[in-house]
């Protein structure tokens, strides 16, 4: 048994013996293998960086509020003129259009309709 | 926090800044420990591969090739698997070698209707270097080492692989099974195997 450990250990200082008698050479190609090896490293890094949240997530959390921001402004009720519209009444508009008159009609005499529409609603003649 | 000219730059400017400085900090770190790893084991994957590929050449493309694997895809992996990591990357690739060079040499050899170079291979404890310099003599390290060589290059792949691992690079035998892709039995198996098969035909030698 001890005779065999003997040997195991007799295989190991010959091998490290031997890896570590590697020539200079040698030593300067494994250098740059590793070097090359680092440079990938830090590329595919930067690429995993993009990857991680704590980087992008505050940048996408401030332009989900622009965004947010910007669809409530464009979308907040705005004054006078769309009141207007909205006090006009839409059946009305709705009775123009489908009427087989057209709406040129009532464009040139605007104001004998006019006219006629508050003598109605006034009863009188 | 109020910006000032005492305080570090990337405190001036928010987390997100701050968030990619402590980034870039930790992946320089990372970098660094990946150097001292590679550092720590060209050498010997260096050996390793030699041995196997009996080629300085190949041996040093095959452990570049599983440099750049290992920084590539698992640089990111906890360093304490990156030693099994890459000596099964390094393995893999030198079994493609063999497979490779092995196709090439019997496509020559059908090519020149000669003999495959591995099939004319003569047998390799014939072709060590003499060691016979006298039974009083020790031999020297160099000569030991080319007789260990030669019978290390003909033991069965699986042998030669687990005996390598657990013998240059000191892996135990677990990190030795997860190299090998196989079980720690195997790895029992395979390296009692080459241990004998070694001590069989290099006990004259080194006695």
């Amino acid at each position: 048994m001890s005779s065999e450990n003997e040997f195991e250990q007799r295989c190991r200082t010959v091998l490290a013996a031997h890896v570590e008698a590697i020539d200079g050479q040698t030593l300067s190609r494994l250098q740059r293998a590793r070097q090359a090896a680092l440079a990938t490293a830090a590329k595919s890094g930067a690429a995993r960086s993009f990857r991680t949240p704590g980087l992008w997530l505050p940048g996408g959390v401030l332009a989900g509020a622009a965004v947010l921001v910007l669809a409530v402004w464009v979308a907040r009720p705005v004054g006078p003129a769309q009141v207007t519209i909205a006090e006009a009444s839409p059946v009305e508009d709705a009775e123009i259009l489908s009427s087989s008159d057209g709406p040129d009609l009532y464009a040139d005499d605007a104001e004998f309709y006019e006219w006629a529409g508050s003598v109605a609603a006034g009863g009188t003649g | 926090m109020a910006c000032s000219a005492t305080l570090p730059r990337d405190d001036c400017f928010g987390p997100g800044r701050l968030a990619r400085a402590v980034a870039r900090e930790d992946r320089l770190d990372s970098t660094r420990e990946l150097e001292g790893f590679l550092k720590d084991v060209e050498r010997r994957a260096f050996g390793i591969a030699q041995i196997a590929l009996r080629n300085a050449d190949d041996a040093l493309d095959v452990v570049q090739e599983s440099m750049i694997q290992l920084a590539q895809s698992y640089a990111s992996r906890p360093a304490a698997e990156w030693k099994p990591l890459f000596y099964r990357i390094l393995q893999n690739r030198i079994r493609d070698w063999q497979r490779r060079r092995r196709t090439r040499s019997r496509v020559f050899a059908w090519w020149t209707g000669g003999v495959a170079e591995d099939d004319a291979a003569a047998d390799p404890i014939d072709t060590a270097a003499s060691t016979d310099a006298g039974p009083d003599q020790r031999l020297e390290q160099s000569e030991a080492m080319a007789v260990l060589e030669v019978a290390l290059r003909a033991l069965p792949a699986r042998q030669q692989q687990a005996f390598l691992l657990r013998t240059v690079e000191g892996l135990d035998v677990a990190a030795t099974a997860a190299a090998m892709g196989c079980s720690q039995g195997s790895v029992k198996t395979h390296y009692f195997r080459a241990l004998q098969t070694l001590r069989g035909q290099l006990g004259e030698h080194w006695s």
